[in-house]
This record gives C-alpha cells, structure tokens and sequence, in this order.
C-alpha cells in the first residue's frame, strides 16, 4: 500500500518557467491522474485516436520541435522513432529508460512522481507511431518509492481506460510495465537495459545491430528516456515549432537541470535551452554559504569539468556547453565551491567508473581500475608526477576503443580534471596532501 | 573473387570477405588477438585486435 | 522453498512477460525473495533458478551482478550511503563517519547483535536530498544530519 507521497514542491517554481514535464506540479497531488486530466492530459492522445492522425504528421511536428534526446546522448528524437520500421508487421517494443544512474541526475525521478500521466501519455504516442503493442518503463531500483507510485499510475491509466486492448474503442492496443533495475548503471545504457530486460546481466551490446532492428528478445525495439515522452504531449498541444522557439538553433524545447552540490536550493529546474548559466545558478539560490563557485560539472560526470571562469558566460544548450570544450549530457549540473579538492572528487568519480564497469571489454575492466588505483595512490601520499602523464595515458586508450560509452565516460574526467586543475595535482603528489585547507 | 588490400603499406591479394585478421596472418603481419579464434564465435571483448 | 506470498508477487511479474521469456522476471523474483530474508542463499537462487525453468548459474550472474543484491547475511536493517559525487559534495563522509562511530562498523560489516549493516552505495538519483540513505533497499532518508542519524537509528527497533 503507496502512503501518499509529500506534496512538498522541491523547490519554488519561478512564475516566468515555461514547465514542459513538471507542468502539474503548480497543482495539489501533482501526479494524480485527476491533476493531469485537468491540466489537459490525455487530449493529445484522445484526439489521434479520433481523428487517426497519420503517424507522418506526428513525426514532422516533433522533427520541427528539435526534441533531441533527454537521457544524455542529445540524439533527434523524430529521427530515431523513424528507424523503427512502420512495413514490420511483427512484435515491437517501446522502452522508457528511466535508469538514471549519472550521479548528479534526478529529473526523472520528478516526472516519475509529480507528472508520470504524461510520461505514460508520451509513450501511448510513441507506440501508435511506432507501431509499437507492448513497452516497459525500466526504473532504477533505488528508488522505490517513486516505482510504486509508477505502478499506482499505471493502474489509473488502465482504470480510465488508457491502456490495454482497443483502447478507447480504436483498434489500437498497448500494454505498458514497470521493469524495475536493481543497481547497474551500465543498464542506463539501452543495449544493456534490453539484456536486462531480458533477465541477464545488463552488458551492453554491439551496435549495429541497433536496438530498432534487434531489441528485445530479437523484436525491433526504441528505446528513450523518461524526459524524452514526458516532453511529447505538450509539443503535440502547442506545435513543433512553438517546442523549439522555447530553446535555441540546434536545441529547441526547454530542458530539466537538475542542480546538486554547493548551492542553496538544489532541485531540478526546467528552463528554457539556451538559458545563461549565470541564470540557471541564481535560480538555484547561488553558490551556498556565500563562497566562491570553482568548478562546475554541467551534464553529469561523462561531461569535462569545467573551471568557474569558462562558464560564466555559457549558455545551457547543446553548442553553449560544446563551445567550452564540455557537453550538455543530461543535464546534470554538479557545482563545486572553493572549498573543493578537486584530485578528492576526481578519486571518487573514478571509483564510481571502477565500480559501475561491466567487466565485458578490457580497456574499461582494467582501465577504470589503473586510473583508480593510481589516483588513490596520489590521494594517499605515494604519487609520483610520472603519474599525471601516466592517467592521460591510460584515459586516452580507454578513450574510443570500447564496447560501449561508458569508457568514454570514464576517461572524460580523468582527461579535463587534469586539464583543468593540474596544479592541485602536482601540489598533492609533491607535498602528500591536499592544496585545499580544511573548511 | 579476389581483391587487393593495403596493411602497413603491403598490397596483398585476399579473397572477398576474408576476414581482416586471416588477412593480415597471411600477410605475415598478424595482428595481435586474445579472445578470437577461428572456431569460437566472435567475442570481441578483449579489444587486443583493433586496428586503425 | 519461495514462500506462497512470494509466489504470488513473482506470478503477478510474470504476467508482464510473453510465456516463454520467464527469465525477464528473475531481478524482481531475486527482490522479492531477498526482501523477505535479507539476502540471497545459494538455496534462494536455486529456488528461483527452478521456478522460472533457468540454469542456476544464469540467476548466479544476476545476483552477482547487480549490486542492491545481498549474498551474505546483512543486519536486520542495512543501510546504504551514497557517496558519489553531489552527495559527497554535500558531507556524505560526515554522516559516514557518525554511523561508523555510532554503530561501531564500517562498510561492508554488521554489528555484533546483528541488527545493522553499512554498505556504500553509488549515485541513487536523488542528489537535491543529498547526504541521503537508504534502509533495505527500501526506504530514502533524505537530508541527513546527524541528529536525523540519531533518531532515525533510535526508530529502528
């Protein structure tokens, strides 16, 4: 039996957001599927069904929004539902991929528990599109509570007659699932979320085959993540173009920031693309304790640090962040004050790599390993300056010769870490501590 | 049917759809390899073989 | 033996799944078994590993491979800590420290009267709540002090 979840809203909600997924949450019980009725869900759906909008038009309007992926690979949306072939007349799948496992990331946890109708809502279109009968929302298990909410809506979904056969009295039937993860975040990657799908360890695949051609048990299969359908009903209410006007050239729509680490108001913030940072960080309050902002990691840990004086003036969207020598990710923007030992962060950003490694592929197996083993070395007074070069060394041969991203992932902090803070590096290994006095 | 490839500046003649790592044995300049052989099905994991 | 209640659950994941692919419910059939008894026995993964018609050493390498899955015995309450990144930014090593000190282990151990255990874990997606816990894999306790600690280890009986 779910308890009523708090209606605490995380955060003050600024009267001039333009909120896409976390547009209930200005209502009491956000997530109910009243509060979404209300708000206009399900009309989208409803009228496609009416009217039998041609799936052609529903793929235009969101080529035109710009809607790129939310889940960190920034991939055209339109462009990947196109991959999924409308002549297979056979089983397909449809996969919310709501893994969330980047550290720093959190928005989708919010559309799991204040807006999942419009998720669910987001998916329905995306299947009669697609042409997809069956499809799964893979939640990461950590977070339970917001799984069991998933589950309850599902269940006022099918109550109200959303989902199932013949929904609403058109020949089109979907049936949608809670899958819940139990700690990988390799399975956030979509090869390895199918595997574990298909009740294996969650390693990743090689693509090609891509999952639209070879998915689950072998049927053709899209997989996006949470954000992505949660962003799709509204884009259909007010038009591709009016998504895109929302951002900037090449990143159209808003987007959820999630905001942790030093600053006062953590919470996730969905803003318009394009937003300056300076803005993004005075939404969230500032940096805490009125200290000095250092370093900022703006897509998740996957993304190169970057120093506090190249992001000052960036704008949050996918060329902003490039234009810096980082990305946008998914958006997972990690502030670190100056009270930060950055060889600390990076020591433990490592161990998470080491950790999370699948094991498949040996660059990344052994990889993550060296460059943990080697930067605790130098956080335990026994480093050596031959070790800087030997990290970049490493990260670089990791660095594209891997199964899948996730090595990538790993040698992109050692890489700007390094980059950026080489002298706080060189002052550990020389001196056996810390540059950083203690708070 | 037959076709020329270039490995470390070497023309030799394969035929088509050799594999690159029979070639290169053949060759004479075979690529360094772990997980592969030629009665297992492919693994490619150990990434010991990749070539530019 | 997967007690009767367990039964049901599993059947009820089942059902999500086409009839030929029962191997999809093995996660949650692992969780449902472990929330009962803690932790996953060799005899646990058998008994799963028999009702979902797969080779033990394929429900072997599930459990071995996600890591909210227990294969030792754990306290009566284990509690996970996150402490990547945005959770260590915001003194995760603090409350760390605290539960050492006042359960008297540390990661990866269980107090003498086997009431608690201590396990590290990674990034739970909830960093604006951040230091946090979680009990059983469970419960999320959010915003830790270490007065919170305090009670919150007082209330677990």
């Amino acid at each position: 039996m779910v308890k009523q979840i708090d209606i605490i809203k995380p955060h003050k909600i600024f009267p001039n957001q333009d909120l896409v997924c976390l547009r209930t949450m200005v209502h009491d019980d956000p997530g109910s599927i009243s509060t979404y009725l209300k708000v206009g869900g399900y009309e989208q759906f409803k009228k496609i069904l009416k009217k039998k909008i041609k799936p052609e038009e529903i793929l235009a309007e969101l080529k035109t929004s710009g809607l790129r992926g939310r889940g960190g690979a920034g991939f055209p949306t339109a462009i990947k539902w196109s991959f999924m072939s409308r002549d297979y007349d056979g089983i397909k799948y449809l996969v919310c991929n709501s893994d969330e496992g980047e550290p720093g990331t959190f928005k989708d946890r919010d559309i799991l528990r204040y807006n999942p109708h419009q998720l669910i809502e987001g998916m329905l279109i995306a299947a009669y599109v697609m042409g997809t009968r069956t499809g799964y929302n893979y939640i990461h298990g950590e977070i339970w509570r917001e799984y069991e909410i998933f589950e309850k809506a599902l269940d006022e979904a099918r109550d109200h007659g959303f989902l199932g056969e013949d929904i609403l009295g058109s020949d089109f039937s979907f049936d949608l699932y809670a899958f819940h993860g139990y700690g990988a975040y390799i399975c956030g990657e979509e090869t390895a979320l199918i595997e574990s799908i298909e009740g294996k360890k969650g390693q990743p695949r090689y693509k090609p085959p891509f999952p639209a051609t070879y998915g689950i048990y072998g049927k053709p299969t899209n997989v996006n993540n949470t954000e992505t359908f949660a962003s799709v009903p509204w884009i259909l209410e007010h038009g591709g173009q009016a998504f895109q006007d929302l951002g900037v050239e090449n990143s159209g729509g808003v987007k959820l920031f999630s905001v942790s680490g030093h600053v006062e108001i953590p919470g996730n913030y969905e803003i318009r693309m394009g937003t300056p940072f300076s803005e993004l960080l005075n939404m969230a309050g500032g940096v805490w304790k009125r200290r000095k902002l250092k370093a900022v990691i703006p897509g998740g840990p996957s993304t190169a640090v970057v120093p506090a004086a190249l992001i000052e003036n960036a704008t949050m969207d996918y060329d902003g962040l490039q234009k810096i020598g980082s990305s946008l990710g998914a958006g997972s923007v990690i502030i670190m004050d100056d009270s930060t030992c950055m060889v600390t962060a990076l020591k433990r950003l490592s161990y998470f790599f080491y950790e999370e490694s699948c094991g498949q592929c040996t660059p990344c197996r052994e990889g993550t390993g060296w460059v943990y083993r080697v930067i605790k070395r130098i956080v335990d007074g026994k480093g050596t300056m031959e070790d800087l070069d030997l990290l970049t060394d490493v990260s670089k041969k990791i660095s594209g010769r891997t199964i899948c991203a996730l090595g990538d992932a790993a040698a992109t902090p050692v890489l700007s870490f390094i980059k950026h803070f080489r002298p706080e590096f060189e002052y550990f290994i020389q001196h056996g501590h810390s540059m950083i006095k203690a708070k | 049917m037959t076709i020329t490839i270039e490995i470390d500046g070497k023309k030799i003649k394969v035929e088509k759809n050799t594999t690159i790592i029979a070639a290169a044995d053949k060759a004479g300049i075979p690529i360094p390899r772990f997980c592969y052989h030629k009665k297992l099905s492919i693994a490619a994991n150990c990434r010991m073989c990749l070539v530019r | 033996m997967i007690h009767a209640d367990d039964i049901k659950l599993i059947d009820k994941e089942l059902k999500k799944f086409p009839d030929n692919q029962k191997r999809s419910a093995v996660i949650s059939a692992l969780r449902i078994v472990q929330t009962r008894h803690g932790w996953l026995s060799h005899e646990h993964i058998s008994d799963v590993a028999h009702y979902l018609e797969m080779p033990e050493i394929a429900v072997m390498e599930v459990a071995t491979f996600y890591n909210m899955f227990n294969l030792e015995s754990k306290g009566k309450y284990q509690i996970t800590v996150c402490t990547n990144i945005s959770c260590m930014l915001r003194n995760s090593d603090e409350i760390v420290q605290h539960l050492e000190k006042k359960l008297g282990i540390r990661f990866g151990e269980l107090t003498k009267d086997k009431k608690f255990s201590l396990k590290e874990g990674e990034c739970m997606g909830a960093c604006s709540a951040a230091p946090l816990c979680l009990i059983n894999n469970h419960t999320m306790h959010e915003h830790l002090t270490t007065e919170k600690i305090d009670k919150l280890i007082a209330s677990l009986k």
